[in-house]
């Protein structure tokens, strides 16, 4: 196996590793290449198809969604060829029905020149499906979200719409959804997220609430040692400080 | 906008009503922020001749456009309203970490206006202002206040105090913050005290942007490399703290002693920094983004005034000691630090009880009104009349009106050392002839931070200047009293100008707001400033009578040591200063030079 | 051979000079709750600053299911890229000194990392409590020193 390939990207001559994701070549030579499902601590999804580009190698010409396809070979792309615009913009047409008032679907809509369809029903959702926060949760080993339903009706959520047994309230879904479509309510101390309510552990100095009881146990259980539980980080911190002080 | 935050805070004690409103961009630019911004604003809205112990007086807590950024020691806010010691305009000036965290809050000033019917203090944590029950902390001390309001808020949080004194409206009362850092001056903290608000408690998790990154890190590289070059900003002020100038002002023979009756005390070493490094202090401890650190923990170790405390500075150390003939410096030590406990101004403490030891000594009063024998080096008295003052206890309720007052009641006007009702401090007029003509033309009263010419006369910085002479001192002053109220309003400490000026002050300015000033542009800014400050004082009813000195500077030459036989010469250079200000002979700013300066 | 960034508390003077610079360099404004170091300041007038100690074997790193935070093998620095965070935050919690942060505005953990090898903190320190110095015996005794006291604490943690 070669340790470089070689690709034409829009007709320049770009070095890539083999095996790279091709979003990430493009990325990297500054290619501006839209994408809604994509994070690079997630696995690879395809869902969202914004990341389409043309892909001409050993003859065969196809689209791809860049994010999961692999460099592999020589071969010739196309990021904004009329083909790759055509794919985003139907795409977006979907999306624009569905997530009307998402500010970053609008933004990518006015881009590619996307303007509501009047046939298709407009929707106010904020979810766009593209599951960031079902594989932030399975990564961890959570799975305490996944999808329901098919077609027109799927949508993220806890089995059987129920407070999730598995969630340990660390709002990870939250902060990687692109479209802020996940509510987190912090109140007191409590955290409320997927319709759970979570006790926060409160510091025993401070007294501020900083863990649900469930991500430290989450964190002994992966270290495979004990923590310290009882401190905020800010107290922790504090404490540090006094150490040093004294020793 | 950058550098400054753009909001104003209004809280209204009386109907307890908490407002924003936008900082106007035209007067930030023309009045900096702190010391100048609040001056426009708070004559904007008060009138001269208000009582400054009333609910229509306000008291504005300001920032400056540098405050809270990496600027060289930028720390600063000020307390502007109208001080009840002068019946001035007072803009009291303190670093500590209070006025970065109120702009983390998300606020470049606070206007309080009104009375709260009981006891209040002020919590603000960025948008969320609450005016909350202070009853449980009125007649504590500021530390253990401050600890107090620390737990009952957020331990990150700053705190800005009065202690006793003003809370019993003791005149020269100041308003102490992060539990050693005190706008000490003019009565502040006796108004705060009028408005019955304890304190004012900031947290802020926001940042201060500056226009121009790249420039404002290159501006404020060359200004620091600047201070930690200088022999005073890299070597005198962090060994030995602001007592440093103790030995110095004594050798020169400008050391005032005995309430001015002469001006050197042979005493000096006694309490000197050279000595208090040896003995008394434990570590430096900096104000806000400061290099130099001029602060000290100290510790008393033993002994009746056994405790762990900050400072004294210079002027505080003069005041209990040489003023008042004392070199226990245990004494000093321990009166300053009651000082800060209690909230009120060392300089003036000190110096009113010099004035009352001198009115012991002349026979005027007697032990059965001072309560103690009251002769000058009597240091027990210095801690027991501090305490009695904060208190308004016993003779401290005469005391606690200061030294003009005193010496009226007593028929002996002539024996209070003060300017404009306020106690002139460590530098003898008659030995330093700029600081005479700084003294007597201060727009808050007798004090040394308005235009600091014994930075030249005394330390040769930026050049050296012949302490006698007076031919040069009037233009020299203008420039130091221009400087410095710019660069207060910016929101950086004065000694910074040990080591830069105008130009360095202004490129950063500049670099944070991404407004053009150049370095007379600032400048321009400071007299203006100065002017406007002029113009309060004089719809206020003060007039060209008041720049003046105690008769003592005119008239009795100093008995001894190095400067023996000089006088005062401000009669030579007042008239000059007036024509220098663009001010008529009567000392009014001429419609001419309002026009110049915007504020016709 | 790479530098290491080594503490003496007794020199610092509470003035937050570090906080201030780290957070000018990595967000843009001068804002210490934003800081990849702390100035924790006691009574009598002494402080500490504080940053992360760049762990021989991190817990933050353990935690991290995502590989957003990475040792590099060479400079011994532990860093978060910020593109893998999910914001979990665990790390926070793993963390026995409460040396990493969680950024609200960012919805991301924040570290030190030495600012890739030009520590702004070291630079702007007035007093040398924060330096930036090469890995010689002498500055490896001091680091030594200041471990010690560190490792007593996570002893007393885990038992």
């Amino acid at each position: 196996m070669t340790d470089v390939v070689y690709l034409n990207v829009d007709g320049e001559q770009v070095k890539a590793r083999p095996g790279m994701r091709l979003l990430d070549v493009l990325r990297e030579q500054g290619v501006d290449i839209p994408t809604l499902c994509d994070h690079e601590g997630l696995v690879p999804w395809g869902s969202c198809r914004l990341c389409m580009v043309e892909v001409t190698e050993r003859g065969r010409n196809r689209l791809v969604a860049s994010c999961l396809y692999p460099a592999e070979r020589a071969s010739d792309v196309y990021t904004e060829s009329p083909r790759v615009r055509a794919a985003r913009r139907f795409v977006l047409t979907l999306l624009l029905a569905r997530n009307a008032d998402v500010q970053l679907v609008q933004e990518l809509a006015g881009r590619y020149g996307v303007s509501r369809l009047e046939r298709l029903p407009a929707k106010q959702e904020k979810c766009t499906l593209c599951l960031r926060c079902v594989r932030a949760c399975a990564v961890q080993g959570h799975s305490a979200i996944g999808t329901a339903f098919r077609g027109q009706e799927k949508k993220v959520g806890p089995p059987f719409d129920e407070p999730p047994a598995d969630c340990v309230g660390c709002a990870a879904c939250a902060a990687v959804c692109p479209t802020g479509a996940i509510e987190v309510i912090e109140k007191g101390d409590t955290r409320t997220i997927w319709g759970r309510t979570f006790e926060l552990v409160r510091c025993k100095k401070c007294g501020a609430g900083f863990a649900t009881c469930e991500q430290l146990v989450w964190v002994r259980k992966e270290l495979g040692q004990e923590i310290e539980d009882k401190l905020c980080p800010c107290c922790r911190q504090r404490d540090e400080a006094q150490r040093m002080v004294k020793g | 906008m950058y550098g400054w935050i753009g909001k104003v805070l209004r809280v209204n004690l009386t109907s307890g009503k908490i407002s924003t409103e936008p900082l106007n961009e035209k007067l930030a630019k023309d009045f900096i922020g702190a010391r100048g911004l609040g001056a426009k604003i708070f004559s904007n809205e008060v009138d001269p001749n208000v009582d400054p112990l009333s609910a229509e007086n306000k008291l504005l807590f300001v920032t400056g456009p540098l405050t809270g950024t990496l600027a060289t020691s930028a720390g600063r806010y000020n307390v502007v309203t109208k001080g009840p010691l002068t019946g001035t305009i007072a803009a009291s000036n303190s670093g500590g970490y209070f006025g970065p965290e109120l702009k983390y809050a998300g606020y470049d000033l606070i206007i309080v206006e009104g009375r709260a019917e009981k006891p209040a203090y002020l919590w603000i944590y960025n948008d969320k202002v609450e005016i909350r029950c202070a009853e449980h902390l009125w007649g504590k001390l500021t530390g253990e206040t401050t600890d107090l309001l620390l737990q009952e808020t957020d331990p990150e949080a700053k705190v800005a105090c009065i202690g006793p004194g003003g809370e019993n409206m003791v005149l020269f009362a100041g308003i102490v913050n992060d539990k050693h850092r005190a706008a000490g001056r003019t009565g502040v903290g006796a108004v705060m005290g009028s408005k019955n608000l304890k304190a004012v408690v900031v947290r802020g998790t926001g940042g201060v942007k500056v226009a121009n990154k790249e420039a404002f890190r290159e501006a404020v590289l060359d200004a620091r490399a600047k201070l930690m070059a200088h022999p005073v900003t890299s070597g005198g002020l962090p060994t030995y703290g602001t007592n440093v100038l103790i030995n110095i002002l004594n050798q020169i023979g400008s050391l005032p002693t005995n309430n001015f009756r002469t001006a050197y005390f042979e005493e000096a070493d006694k309490i000197s920094g050279e000595t208090m490094a040896e003995t008394k202090y434990l570590r430096k401890k900096a104000c806000f983004a400061c290099t130099i650190s001029c602060g000290r923990v100290s510790a008393v170790k033993s002994g009746p005034w056994a405790h762990v405390g900050e400072g004294p500075e210079y002027e505080a150390t003069w005041s209990y000691g040489s003023q008042c003939g004392v070199d226990d410096v245990d004494a000093i030590i321990k009166a300053n630090n009651l000082c800060d406990q209690l909230g009120i101004d060392p300089i003036t403490m000190g110096s009113t009880i010099a004035c009352a030891m001198e009115l012991f000594e002349e026979g005027v009063i007697d032990q059965e009104t001072t309560g103690l024998p009251l002769n000058f080096g009597n240091a027990e008295a210095l801690v027991k009349l501090t305490e009695d003052t904060g208190y308004q206890r016993g003779f401290g309720a005469e005391l606690a009106a200061g030294s003009y007052r005193l010496a009226n009641k007593y028929g002996h006007p002539e024996l209070s050392m003060t300017v404009k009702k306020q106690e002139i401090p460590a530098y003898d007029p008659r030995g330093v002839q700029g600081m005479g003509l700084e003294y007597a033309t201060s727009n808050r009263g007798g004090c040394h931070v308005r235009g600091y010419l014994t930075s030249p006369e005394v330390l040769g910085i930026p050049e050296k200047l012949d302490p006698d002479s007076t031919e040069e001192k009037p233009a020299w002053l203008k420039t130091f009293q221009d400087l410095t109220a710019a660069l207060d309003s910016a929101g950086i400490c004065l000694f910074t100008t040990f080591a830069i000026g105008g130009p360095e002050i202004a490129d950063m300015l500049s670099a944070a707001t991404g407004i053009d000033y150049s370095a007379e542009d600032f400048l321009h800014c400071g007299d203006r400033i100065w002017n406007l400050e002029r113009l309060f004082n004089l719809a206020a009813g003060l007039t060209a009578a008041d720049d003046n000195l105690p008769p003592r500077m005119l008239e009795e030459p100093i008995p001894t040591g190095p400067n023996k036989g000089k006088v005062s010469k401000l009669p030579e250079m007042l008239p000059v200063y007036y024509q220098v200000r663009g001010w008529s002979s009567d000392g009014i700013p001429t419609d001419e030079k309002l026009t110049e300066l915007g504020l016709a | 051979m790479s530098n290491i960034l080594l503490i003496t508390p007794e020199r610092c003077t509470g003035c937050g000079s570090c906080e201030l610079a780290c957070s000018f360099k990595h967000e843009d404004e001068f804002k210490p709750t934003a800081s990849r170091v702390s100035v924790l300041r006691f009574e009598a007038g002494v402080s500490v600053p504080l940053t992360c100690l760049q762990c021989d074997e991190p817990y933050c790193m353990a935690v991290c299911k995502t590989g957003a935070i990475d040792k590099d093998a060479d400079s011994g620095l532990v860093s978060v890229d910020g593109n893998k965070c999910i914001g979990c935050r665990m790390c926070v919690m793993a963390c026995p000194f409460g040396n990493i942060n969680y950024s609200v505005t960012a919805k991301k953990a924040v570290k030190c990392n030495y600012c890739d090898g030009e520590p702004e903190c070291a630079l702007w320190c007035p007093q040398q409590a924060i330096e930036y110095l090469p890995q010689d015996t002498a500055t490896l005794g001091r680091k030594k020193a200041y471990s010690a006291k560190f490792a007593q604490l996570v002893e007393e943690v885990q038992s």
